[in-house]
């Protein structure tokens, strides 16, 4: 974990950074100290961690860095089940509850589809740069999906002019061509 | 449009709890005047209820046929009812009772409350009623018949039938306790026929046209008078002396239009005569020779009446009251041959009394010789009123009554009145002069009205907040008010009085004309319309056209069309109202403005009994027939109904649970007809196009009572109609008052706007641009009780649900509002009510309409009104409130409706004190935690959070 940059010490280092230099110790776990709950293995995470990090190439730092991007970019679909029950379960009416999860279900989505690039930044170099696009294309696949859930949401609630009824203001009664009158004095 | 049907349902929630009326809620937005009618002279008396009391009621029977009894104290009406027939009634009092013949049927009722004692009906007509003095019931028919009823069962005592069968039959007398029919015979002779004996007398030399001429048979005396040759002869004969004497001779100037004659002691008689401007009084006394003339009054302008008191219970002779306007109320009595005024009371205030037409007095002699006198005068418009000893105790409107036709008046604006003449003098200006005048014009009043406006405001709002903001100030002339509650409902009846009740003001009298004393003499009135800015116009059928100032109450203008009027209509031509009148032979005249029409006109009109014929009238006045509708052989058209004039539609489609349409067959040529058979007993119901002539839709009723009349409405793509059903199939047999409730659609389907779809003309002739017939959906429903009239709410843009006011009769009559979504003609039937009629407010079908409680807009008030009702309405101010008002042969009632509740008014139990105290509170309270919330912000900047 000394690993890193090489280090200009300062002039006067405060005490956190000689602290930080200083660490304690590891504990060396010995077979006769206290044994180690089963299912523990110290030796192989950290003994593979601090092997592997070494070993580490470009190629698998790019790897992994697609792998957690796709971590993220599948992110909204494993919360889409999730939605979808809440929004079948909190009912069609107009209420305060149905209201705000259903505002929540577009807000989210439309603010993750504003930020799509910042949301994979850190995964983003020239090499992974071409493999990033079927992911960010699935982030806003799945992001949509779940706008459709809200619209579908929407649609349930009857907030969507989708029926004659909505347009029926926009119709005008015909004008009649003739004009007529009774004279008839009951 | 989920939003909009929560909101609705939440609405209609609501509207359930406010409608439901509280007790300090009902009396205060409606306002009724129970009526009796103009009293007809000799059915009106003042009659004791019971042997044991003192006091005395009047009682009188109305030309309306009403009969009431009235407490001479107040003028307060202690009971009344309708006669049932038809035809002019005669009232005579008999102990404890009060018998009534109308019609075919005599009446006893009690005098105390007038319960029907007994009743009997006859085929003839009854003429006269005399009570004898054991109390049985002598009653003359039309046909010549006499009856003698029995005193307590009314059963047929004996009858008598010996009159010649083509004499007229006028009146029955006492002679000398033989009871005598008086009649006119075939050539124009007057009759006296005794009943017991048969034998005959015939009098008069001229002849007698006209059974008004026979004015006074005198009970006791065997003494008749009538008048000869154009009523310029007054005659008398004593029926035993078998032989005519003339009274006296006028002279043919004085136009005598009635005499009345009055016996004043066993020798003596008074003799009253008005002509069309004086009235005087002469003093007979009955000599062996004939009458002698021993005393007359000097002619005096104006008219005056003349009225018996008591039957003296010794010898002593009958006070007479004469009242006039100039002498005041004059007691007087004539004994043998010296006539003298006792005593003389002046009017304090005679200033209501239009002219005395006829009066009933009650004299009193008290212990010290002086006298006490009520007199009970009707005014020659009908008014009635109360005096005593001169002194005017009440009066009651009856002037109002009988009102046959009727017209809203819209008041004018005190904001738009004021600056009238400044905005037509802008609209007539270049823009730039326009618009500095305007400039100018604000600037002028806010100088002038500023001011006092900003003076006034504190204590307006100290008005609004601690008297909870009685909006509905007092407003006084022909102005309407802030909420448009104020208008004035003009009346006219037969009696031709026209009267503006004020419908803002709890039906106050604003105005009134006597349309008999203006300079053109008025016939039958055909209309009266409203024709806007305050003119009422009123045709009559000889062609008489009448323009009066609505507001003030005065003639405008009068003129002669020189063409007799059948039947008119009011049209709005290019913003102009216009009358178009049609004459007998159905020729069209424009009788307002003389101009030809700017468009062609379609016009309907009835040409019998059973038929109508379409018209167009051309832009030069010429006339073509367009199309005829006959009822089928052996009906008669009964009622005729067009969309009202006043009809906005909101919504061009009726919107379903699950937001779907359907499209209302919305025709402004609608005509709806019924006709009836009664032949067969059935109805018809038949909806044309009043431009083609096109039957869009017929339905038969069977087992129709057709002697009952059919009413109908028409309101958007509605109808209603009742009848009466009177279903005699063995194990069936049903008797009620049927309404079906129809509604018109475009189409079958959900979202199809018919076969023109979204074409933006539609024509009725046109081939290409006509629309197809209407898809009907119909329910029927029984009524509680007989319909007299149906009407509908109407608000000013039609967005309010509408109610349907049924004016029903019942023991009194009452006038019920019912949801249009409780006659509803889509409620479901045959299958149990689905989510989505519970969302559409639609209950399951059932026939018999509940009556809720709320619904009956009359309360507790018993409206007595059973013959030519009329439900009108007209919108307020306010979108959610209908003015409403009935009139009839007596009563007028108003109030206001608000079907979808006052949604925009605030109601009464708004907290004004709560809502500023609120807003002050939150105020003092900002500024409180101002400051602190401003510490802890710099605090916590500091703190680096």
């Amino acid at each position: 974990m000394q690993s890193g940059p090489p280090k200009i010490s300062p002039v006067a280092s405060p005490q956190w950074v000689i602290d930080l230099n200083t660490l304690p110790p590891k504990r060396k776990p010995t077979a006769t100290a206290i044994p180690d709950p089963p299912g523990f293995s110290s030796s192989s995470s950290s003994g593979k961690k601090t092997e592997a990090a070494p070993v580490a190439s470009v190629a698998d730092t790019d790897d992994l860095f697609v792998k957690k991007a796709w971590e993220i970019a599948m992110a909204p679909g494993k919360s889409l089940p999730m939605n979808a029950i809440m929004m079948y379960m909190s009912g069609n009416s107009l209420q305060i509850f149905s209201v705000m999860m259903t505002f929540m279900l577009f807000m989210n989505p439309i603010k993750a589809l504003f930020s799509v690039g910042a949301a994979f930044e850190k995964f983003e170099n020239e090499r992974t740069k071409g493999r990033l696009f079927l992911v960010k294309l699935t982030y806003v696949a799945l992001q949509l999906v779940t706008i459709a859930l809200g619209i579908w949401k929407v649609n349930g609630m009857g907030l969507l002019p989708t029926t004659r009824s909505d347009w029926l203001a926009w119709e005008r009664e015909r004008t009649p061509l003739e004009r007529s009158a009774i004279a008839f004095n009951s | 449009m989920r939003l909009k049907h929560l909101l609705t349902t939440t609405l209609v929630s609501l509207t359930t709890l406010t409608s439901a009326i509280y007790q300090d809620a009902a009396y205060t937005t409606d306002w009724h005047i129970p009526l009796l009618g103009a009293p007809v002279p000799d059915s009106t008396f003042f009659h004791t209820p019971s042997i044991d009391s003192k006091a005395s009621l009047i009682y009188t029977l109305s030309e309306q046929n009403i009969l009431g009894a009235i407490k001479p104290k107040d003028g307060s009406l202690v009971w009344r009812t309708s006669l049932d027939g038809k035809g002019r009634g005669v009232a005579r009092k008999a102990t404890e009772k009060v018998i009534t013949g109308l019609g075919g049927n005599v009446e006893a009722r009690r005098a105390g409350d007038g319960r029907v004692v007994w009743t009997n009906s006859f085929p003839e007509t009854v003429q006269d009623v005399r009570v004898e003095a054991s109390q049985n019931v002598l009653v003359l028919f039309d046909d010549g018949k006499v009856r003698r009823l029995a005193s307590g069962s009314g059963d047929v005592v004996w009858e008598w039938d010996g009159l010649d069968k083509s004499d007229k039959v006028h009146s029955l007398i006492d002679n000398f306790g033989k009871w005598t029919v008086v009649s006119v015979s075939k050539d124009h002779k007057l009759r006296a026929t005794d009943i017991s004996s048969g034998a005959e007398v015939l009098f008069s030399e001229s002849n007698i046209t006209d059974l008004e001429q026979i004015f006074g048979t005198s009970e006791d005396t065997g003494l008749i008078f009538w008048m000869e040759n154009d009523k310029t002869i007054l005659k008398n004969a004593i029926i035993v002396a078998k032989e005519s004497k003339t009274v006296a001779t006028m002279d043919p100037e004085y136009e005598v239009q009635s005499v009345q004659m009055f016996q004043s002691s066993a020798t003596s008689y008074f003799v009253h005569y008005q002509s069309a401007t004086h009235s005087w009084l002469e003093s007979y006394f009955l000599t062996p020779l004939g009458l002698e003339k021993v005393y007359n009054t000097d002619s005096q302008f104006g008219q005056s009446a003349l009225a018996p008191g008591q039957p003296p219970s010794n010898e002593k002779p009958i006070p007479f009251t004469w009242l006039s306007p100039f002498e005041g109320i004059k007691i007087m009595a004539v004994n043998g041959i010296d006539p003298l005024a006792i005593v003389k009371f002046n009017f304090s205030d005679a200033s209501p009394v239009t002219g005395f037409t006829f009066a009933i007095s009650e004299v009193i002699e008290k212990a010290d010789k002086t006298f006490a006198v009520r007199s009970f005068v009707t005014g020659s418009n009908g008014d009635t009123h109360l005096f005593r000893d001169g002194k005017l105790v009440w009066s009651r409107q009856e002037s109002l009554a009988g009102a046959k036709h009727s017209a809203w008046v819209e008041l004018k604006d005190h904001k738009t009145e004021e600056i009238k003449e400044e905005v037509e003098l802008e609209s007539h200006q270049n823009f730039v002069a326009a618009y500095i005048h305007r400039t100018t014009r604000h600037v002028q009043e806010l100088v002038t009205y500023g001011l006092p406006w900003l003076t006034q405001l504190p204590k307006r709002l100290i008005n609004n907040v601690l008297n909870g903001g009685n909006l509905e100030e007092v407003v006084t002339g022909p102005y309407r008010d802030f909420f448009g509650y104020r208008k004035y409902l003009v009346l006219l009846n037969d009696a031709h009085i026209l009267s503006a009740v004020n419908v803002g003001a709890q039906g106050k009298l604003a105005w009134q004309m006597d349309l008999n004393r203006g300079d053109t003499k008025l016939g039958e009135v055909v209309a009266l319309y409203h024709m806007g800015n305050g003119i009422v116009s009123i045709v009559d059928k000889d062609g008489t056209h009448l323009k009066i100032d609505a507001y003030q109450g005065r003639y405008l203008h009068a003129e002669k069309l020189g063409k007799k009027i059948s039947s008119t209509t009011l049209v709005d031509d290019a913003g102009t109202p216009t009358i178009i009148g049609f004459t007998p032979c159905g020729c069209a005249v424009i009788v307002n403005t003389k101009k030809a029409l700017s468009a062609p006109m379609h016009i309907t009109i009835r040409s019998s009994d059973s038929t109508l014929t379409g018209y167009k009238l051309t832009t030069n006045d010429d006339k073509a027939l367009t199309w005829s509708f006959a009822a089928p052989p052996g009906q008669t058209i009964r009622t005729l109904t067009p969309r009202p004039a006043h009809d906005p539609t909101a919504s061009l489609a009726r919107v379903n649970a699950d937001r779907s349409v359907r499209y209302k067959y919305l025709n402004p040529h609608l005509l709806h007809i019924t006709t009836t058979s009664p032949a067969d007993n059935t109805l018809t119901s038949f909806l044309l196009d009043s431009v083609s002539g096109e039957i869009l839709a017929t339905t038969t009723h069977t087992s129709v009572d057709t002697s009952y009349p059919p009413r109908a409405l028409v309101t958007e793509n509605s109808l209603f109609y009742t009848f009466f059903t009177d279903d005699r199939t063995p194990g069936t047999t049903t008797k009620s008052h049927t309404l079906i409730s129809t509604d018109l659609f475009e189409s079958p389907l959900k979202n199809d706007r018919g076969p023109l779809a979204n074409a933006e003309e539609v024509s009725s002739l046109d081939p290409e641009r006509k629309n197809g017939k209407p898809t009907t959906e119909s329910r029927a429903y029984i009524l509680p009780n007989p319909p007299l009239a149906l009407g509908v709410t109407a608000t000013g843009q039609g967005i309010t649900t509408k109610d349907i006011l049924l004016y029903l009769r019942s023991p009194t009559a009452s006038l019920l509002a019912l949801p249009k979504r409780v006659v509803s003609a889509l409620r479901p039937v045959g299958r149990e009510p689905d989510e989505a009629d519970r969302e559409e407010g639609l209950a399951p079908y059932s026939p018999v309409l509940p009556v809720p409680n709320e619904g009956v807009l009359n309360h507790e008030r018993k409206l007595v009104s059973w013959r030519d009702v009329k439900v009108e309405v007209s919108p307020s101010g306010l979108e959610s409130t209908t003015l409403v008002a009935v009139v009839g042969e007596a009563d007028v009632f108003g109030t206001r409706v608000s079907s979808s509740g006052e949604f925009d008014r605030l109601g009464k139990g708004f907290n004004r004190v709560q809502l500023v105290l609120t807003v002050v509170g939150l105020f003092v309270g900002v500024l409180a935690i101002r400051p602190r919330v401003g510490k802890g912000g710099v605090g916590r900047k500091w703190r680096g959070m």
